[in-house]
């Protein structure tokens, strides 16, 4: 899917996250777990079946009481990638920039040991891949999904998320083409859930600036399938980009409160560049 | 600007009708879009507005429908270039001298100098047949063909003359320089300038020559005053062996004739009031082997009591001249079924269409008239024709058809109007007229209507070329006298009418214009030059043919229109 190129630079790359989280297997990424490991946790008093190893000898001096070091275990990310597979994903291609987007990223955590899955809002969720090895299967997956009908959002996200026990990342990829508030619960659940989540909102240019010829005299919803009127004049495609700047606006402030990451891209934007500069610069990759 | 067929104006209708089909196809330009969720936040007013934008396959469509409309209409356009068409009257009457010394004909050549306005001219002469010599020439030019004019000695052919001219367009005026009452028997609107030459003279002619098998009548005419005496006139009739070199002679010129040696074989005195006509009657019986000579002569008789001296000579053979047979082509030869035989004074002579076809060209031309009984030759015929209940396409007058391509029936037809000045109507009494499974004519240009009904003509006649015709839509036969006397009238007016042009034509001297009419003719005195007649006004605007291409050229672009559609989708 990538060149050669872009898979050695992604190898030198990981996916970067404000919280700890438990992990499930020896990983890449400091974990809440004390245990064996470089980072210095804390001390405790010794009690029987210590690690003698760990005993500070220096503190036993100064102080006559027998303490041992405690380390942070290096385990495993749980990286959760939601895709929205509803139909408004399959306009002009935004699906398949979305899954290109979620491999790359994938790509990064699989080879920094991470655990990750793939679940399609609406339609499939994939085993999860712990090794970069399994790209190819990842993407094959990712391959067979059509995108198509209505989505509960919360509700799929919902459904998404009950069968991971342990939280993580979680990149939520859509356009976010549909009513806020359900947008905010959705997000909400997964934050509820104790995820650190990012938006990746994917928007194609006839999106972002109202392309569409003005002898379009109708325009039917990818999703329900609604059609309504429309006569376009400047005034009006004005009107639609003020619009959609605004909801753009409510979501980038509810993220900001929440503390959750609101990317925007186009379509437009080269994979390769949004990978190994934008979202580095971000801080969301390192 | 006019135009020719308004009914096109019709074809506008399907601009609307183009327009809603348009409106109605023309498809909503549906577009696909991830959500209409923003799309549903814009203001309703924008939504709502919503403009109607025709592609410009429509405008074109449009426009190329407009101008097959007006192309079908089929616009006139004013001629700029208009010309004067002058109709020089050069029949005998025209050799007749004033007591200036000048022949009509002369007389005519130089007024028409003087009142010619500048500009083209188009020349016409009317004897022997209607014939124009110059089209689009000079004043300069005509002047120079006028000397080619003389008189013939042969009638004029003036009313066919001016029924061919007021066809033609882009005319200036048509100004006709004759002795004789000119009048504008069509329908059309030309602009005529009548040019009268010459004051009516009295004139003392043989008229006409008629044989049967046992007499030979002279028909002496004596054109003046009613109320001029009786004249003595000497009717002589000579002959000679015709010989080949003669028959030749003869066939080119008479000028010649006068000093042969002629043989007297009778000669006869007969008396002629002032405006009448008396026959001299020879019990002589012709003879192809010889040319016969008839001269009149009367004492006293001088100008300008004889204006026409050459008209008091006539030469001719058997073969030139014409018998009085009507022929009655009719599939029902017997005499009985048409009732003819009653008509004693005329000479019917009955044949099958089948042996119509075997009779020559020549032949036919010998004949008085020819009457088509529910038949009709191929083609025209140059002989004064009656057609009785003609079939569809006779080559006269087409009959009205059906949708079926059937000639239109009509039980019992209503008469509109009649032409109650028309000598074929003389006499009648039209609620009479009750005719039965009748047939309506398509009236041609150069005919009347005589008898109109609510679906068409139901009789018609006209002149064209100087020969007479007229057809019946309804049964005239049998002849059934008194008993069907609205029929018998009419067939006898018919035959009158028909014949009347017959004599005319056959008569080998000038009609001088006869003096009881010269209150009304109102003559031109060259001197006195206030008095010019003038008739109806041509239209000088003429449909143009580029029209027709413009249709062609229209059909062909729609049909590419159309062609490039069906490739499109």
């Amino acid at each position: 899917m990538f060149a050669p190129n872009f898979y050695k630079q992604l190898q030198h790359l990981k996916i970067h996250t404000r919280r700890v989280f438990l992990g499930s297997r020896q990983g890449g990424h400091i974990s809440l777990r004390k245990g064996h490991g470089l980072e210095f946790a804390d001390y405790k008093q010794y009690s029987m079946g210590d690690d003698f190893r760990n005993i500070d000898w220096g503190a036993f001096a100064r102080t006559d009481r027998i303490y041992v070091k405690q380390f942070r275990e290096e385990q495993d990310l749980n990286i959760q990638f939601l895709l929205d597979g509803s139909g408004s994903m399959g306009e002009e291609n935004k699906f398949e920039f979305c899954s290109k987007l979620a491999l790359a990223l994938g790509y990064v955590g699989l080879t920094d040991g991470d655990t990750v899955s793939f679940s399609i809002l609406g339609k499939k969720n994939s085993p999860k891949y712990s090794s970069p090895k399994l790209l190819g299967k990842a993407e094959k997956f990712l391959s067979e999904i059509t995108p198509s009908g209505v989505i509960n959002f919360p509700f799929e996200i919902a459904s998404a998320v009950q069968r991971l026990r342990t939280p993580g990342k979680c990149f939520v990829i859509s356009d976010f083409l549909c009513d806020f508030d359900k947008i905010i619960e959705g997000i909400k659940f997964l934050i509820g859930r104790n995820f650190e989540v990012v938006m990746f909102q994917v928007l194609t240019p006839n999106e972002f600036n109202l392309r569409l010829s003005s002898d379009t005299t109708k325009i039917s919803d990818a999703e329900t399938g609604e059609i309504i009127d429309v006569a376009f004049d400047e005034k009006s495609k004005r009107e639609y980009v003020k619009l959609l700047a605004e909801h753009i606006e409510q979501i980038e402030k509810f993220a900001k409160k929440s503390g959750v990451i609101h990317v925007l891209m186009s379509t437009e934007e080269n994979i390769e560049e949004v990978v190994l500069r934008r979202l580095p610069g971000l801080g969301l990759l390192k | 600007m006019s135009f020719s067929n308004l009914i096109y104006l019709s074809l506008l209708l399907a601009l609307p009708i183009l327009a809603l089909a348009y409106r109605h196809q023309v498809p909503k330009n549906l577009k696909r879009v991830s959500s209409v969720l923003i799309y549903k936040l814009l203001p309703l007013k924008t939504v709502v507005k919503q403009k109607i934008k025709l592609p410009p396959r429509f405008w074109l469509e449009i426009f190329l429908l407009s101008l097959l409309v007006f192309a079908l209409l089929g616009p006139k356009v004013t001629n700029l270039q208009k010309k004067t068409i002058v109709l020089l009257d050069n029949s005998l009457s025209m050799s007749a001298v004033n007591e200036s010394s000048k022949t009509r004909l002369q007389l005519a050549k130089d007024e028409i100098i003087k009142i010619a306005p500048p500009g083209n001219f188009k020349l016409c002469k009317t004897s022997p047949e209607f014939e124009c010599i110059i089209d689009n020439a000079s004043q300069s030019v005509m002047r120079s063909k006028f000397a080619e004019i003389d008189f013939e000695r042969a009638p004029d052919n003036l009313s066919s003359a001016l029924s061919e001219l007021s066809k033609q367009h882009g005319v200036e005026k048509i100004i006709v320089a004759t002795d004789k009452k000119a009048s504008n028997t069509s329908a059309t609107k030309s602009k005529f300038q009548v040019l009268y030459v010459g004051e009516v003279q009295k004139n003392f002619y043989i008229k006409d020559i008629l044989i049967n098998n046992q007499y030979l009548d002279i028909l002496v005419s004596y054109s003046s005053s009613p109320n001029d005496k009786n004249i003595s006139t000497k009717v002589k009739l000579s002959r000679l062996p015709l010989t080949d070199e003669l028959k030749n002679e003869f066939a080119k010129t008479t000028a010649n004739m006068e000093n042969k040696n002629w043989q007297e074989v009778e000669a006869k005195n007969i008396q002629i009031n002032g405006n009448t006509e008396n026959v001299a009657r020879f019990g002589v019986k012709m003879d192809n082997a010889f040319i016969y000579r008839a001269e009149i002569s009367a004492e006293n008789l001088g100008k300008p009591v004889d204006a026409i001296a050459s008209d008091n000579i006539a030469y001719f053979t058997l073969a030139s001249l014409n018998t009085n047979e009507i022929l009655v082509v009719s599939s029902k030869t017997s005499n009985n079924y048409l009732g003819l035989d009653g008509l004693t004074q005329f000479n019917f002579k009955i044949i099958t269409p089948e042996e119509f076809k075997n009779i020559s060209a020549d032949n036919l031309t010998k004949k008085l008239m020819l009457i088509f009984h529910q038949s009709a030759p191929e083609f025209a015929t140059r002989v004064p024709t009656l057609l009785i209940l003609p079939p569809i396409n006779n080559p006269f007058f087409p009959l009205k058809i059906m949708n079926k391509g059937e000639a239109l029936v009509i039980n019992s037809p209503k008469i509109t109007s009649f032409d109650n000045l028309h000598s074929i109507n003389l006499y009648l009494n039209f609620n009479l007229l009750k005719p039965k499974n009748s047939f309506v004519f398509e009236k041609p240009l150069w005919a009347q209507d005589i008898i109109k009904v609510e679906d068409g003509t139901l009789l018609v006649a006209g002149e064209s070329n100087g020969v007479r015709y007229a057809g019946v839509g309804f049964e005239l036969l049998p002849f059934g006298g008194a008993r069907s006397s609205f029929s018998s009238v009419l067939f006898l007016n018919l035959l009158n009418w028909l014949g009347g042009t017959q004599a005319i034509q056959n008569a080998t001297i000038g009609d001088a214009t006869e003096s009881n009419t010269f209150e009304v003719q109102n003559f031109y005195i060259p001197d006195n030059k206030d008095e010019y007649p003038m008739l109806d006004n041509l239209s000088d605007e003429q449909a143009s043919t580029i029209w027709q291409y413009l249709i062609w050229v229209v059909l062909l672009i729609l049909f590419f229109d159309w062609f490039w559609m069906l490739i499109k989708k």
